[in-house]
């Protein structure tokens, strides 16, 4: 679905991030109003009332800015917006909303006009999904043959540790060692995309029982090959870590949550997970370190997100990773720690009820 | 060895419960290699079969199950079938491997199937997944599958796998009174020469639907042979 760096691209009206809040950027035929950028960093006041349309329960509802200007939300799939920088007729009332409309005659818009406005914004969306959709399909079709080569790649590799070091493949030339884990890693990307493509796959009943520790071993195992000294795991807490799981998409949370947790957190810096069982649940935590001061919220796990960070990433880890916990009954939550020397921790969490033991 | 099945009998009977699936069995690696029979279904011969054969697992091979393959299926020599997606069951319709599987879990019930498929399959043919018992992926690690294989083996011959298909195979319904006193019959038999042959009888004479009548025969042979190596569970 397109987000909102699509979005920009084809608003009429100036538009604002909600996700991201800061000053507007102009529409496509209506400038962002000049004064905007200037009061927005003068004080608070547009940001707060950016933060205030973000948490309304009600899209196209006008309100009115601090400095006169009508701002309405608009939710297209997982991306909110916020349309503002202009006047409304009939007009929502006040000075401000006066001089504003003397300032800026451009900026005056019909109110019936919005409508037709959204309704062209909403199209853009439907047909983007049904292009986005088409593309996915395909691309998962035509990694069919990637994957085919990949499993070649990948077995032909472990067969070499494993006669060279039948008992520790693991421990075999470290050249060959790289070459299958990277191919692993490929393959459990693969399942990511497969679930991208077919939804469906996140419905599948939970068939078998899993070790969460022994899940979460297996994937650290697989990314210490290429970052030794970046990872660690530990299990606390009982030793039953079963649970009912779907054996096709439940290590799709694994790989997601270490793999985001390495390419985003600070170079050189640990990445921890954390197994703690006791009677009744399995809980994890992966956690790593963040320059960013900004606080992570539910928004990363919407497709196509895209943190504050320039490292490239798909924007669909999360939102897969999340619909795989729904499908096992629970839910990823985040949580970031009061900075400390510029740095602050960022915490996935996941807890599984354990299986009932027959 | 009947005063020991006796004991036991006794015991599961004295605590008040008749379930069979308080029986269990642990089967050796070695022998379960041994003995699990595999069929693996694929276009493309996959070198995994060598890999497998060469760590000692029975397996054999077909590029495609034809009509005239079936009776491999339903004469109950497989305990496992490793079944690919793409380009087989064309006997049988379009949807390829997905026809195949629900013929087979039709046919054979006691038979685990695995899903072997590197494929991104759309939502219609998801029940590919559904249906069968586990799902092994195409490009998983070599000892990867041998786990899960071996892991498909142990529940073909585990009563959870067993009991169910004897029930599929005589039309009796999971949880109804019939199949409580299957159960009952069932764990009776266990007990003496006698009761074994009782029970034999009544299942034969509840012959299920005729056209399964061989699987049915199978599945009892192999519920009465898990039996007698049992144990009562934790």
């Amino acid at each position: 679905m397109p987000s909102f760096s699509e979005l920009k691209h084809v608003s009429i009206l100036p538009i604002v991030d909600l996700d991201r809040i800061g000053p507007p950027i102009d529409g496509t035929t209506h400038s962002a109003p000049g004064c905007c950028a200037k009061f927005y960093s003068r004080s608070a006041k547009c940001y707060d009332h950016y933060s205030a349309l973000k948490a309304s329960k009600h899209d196209n509802e006008l309100v009115q800015c601090p400095y006169g200007f009508a701002s309405y939300k608009l939710t297209l799939g997982a991306t909110t917006v916020g349309m503002t920088g202009f006047v409304p007729y009939p007009r929502i009332g006040g000075a401000n909303e006066r001089q504003r409309a003397k300032d800026y005659p451009h900026n005056k818009i019909v109110r019936t006009a919005l409508g037709r406005i959204n309704t062209a914004l909403k199209h853009f969306d439907e047909k983007f999904r049904e292009i986005e959709k088409t593309l996915i399909e395909r691309y998962a079709t035509a990694l069919h043959e990637i994957r085919k080569l990949n499993r070649v790649v990948k077995q032909q590799a472990e067969r070499i540790c494993r006669k060279e070091s039948p008992e520790k493949p693991d421990q075999a030339n470290k050249s060959v060692v790289r070459i299958w884990k990277s191919a692993e890693l490929m393959s459990q990307q693969f399942e990511i995309v497969e679930v991208m493509a077919n939804e469906e796959l996140a419905n599948l009943p939970l068939n078998d029982t899993f070790s969460v520790y022994r899940m979460f071993d297996k994937v650290v195992r697989i990314y210490k090959s290429l970052h030794p000294k970046r990872l660690s795991i530990e299990a606390t807490g009982l030793d039953n870590h079963d649970i009912r799981a779907c054996d096709k998409t439940f290590p799709i949370i694994a790989t997601v949550l270490v793999e985001n947790a390495l390419r985003y957190g600070l170079v050189d810096t640990m990445v921890t997970v954390n197994v703690h069982s006791n009677s009744q649940q399995v809980e994890v935590s992966v956690r790593n370190y963040a320059l960013s001061t900004k606080k992570l919220d539910d928004s990363v796990f919407k497709r196509g997100f895209r943190g504050p960070s320039d490292k490239e990433g798909s924007g669909n880890g999360l939102y897969v990773a999340q619909l795989v916990a729904k499908q096992h009954n629970t839910k990823i939550t985040i949580s970031t720690s009061a900075p400390t020397s510029g740095k602050v921790v960022h915490s996935f969490e996941v807890v599984f009820p354990l299986a009932k033991r027959t | 060895m009947w005063s020991v099945i006796k004991q036991l009998w006794n015991k599961l009977f004295g605590k008040g419960t008749a379930s069979v699936f308080n029986l269990s069995v642990s089967i050796p690696r070695e022998q379960l290699l041994r003995t699990g029979r595999i069929l693996l279904v694929d276009d493309e011969r996959p070198d995994l079969i060598d890999d497998l054969e060469n760590d000692g697992f029975s397996i054999d091979y077909l590029p495609d199950l034809k009509k005239t393959d079936m009776n491999r299926i339903t004469s109950g020599r497989y305990d496992l079938l490793i079944l690919d997606f793409g380009a087989v069951g064309s006997d049988f319709g379009d949807d390829e491997g997905l026809e195949l599987l629900r013929i087979s879990k039709r046919t054979n019930p006691a038979m685990v199937v695995l899903a072997y498929t590197s494929k991104a399959l759309p939502s219609n043919l998801a029940d590919f997944y559904r249906l069968a018992d586990n799902v092994l992926n195409k490009d998983a690690g070599i000892r990867e599958s041998f786990e899960k294989i071996e892991e498909a083996l142990n529940k073909a011959k585990a009563i959870s796998n067993l009991w169910p298909a004897f029930l599929n195979v005589k039309g009796v319904a999971t949880g109804s009174k019939e199949d409580y006193d299957l159960q009952k019959a069932y764990m009776k038999a266990l007990g003496s020469q006698d009761d074994l042959k009782a029970f034999k009888m009544l299942v034969s004479a509840k012959s299920g639907k005729e056209s399964r009548s061989t699987i049915g025969d199978v599945v009892v042979d192999k519920l009465i042979e898990f039996g007698l190596k049992a144990t009562i569970g934790a």
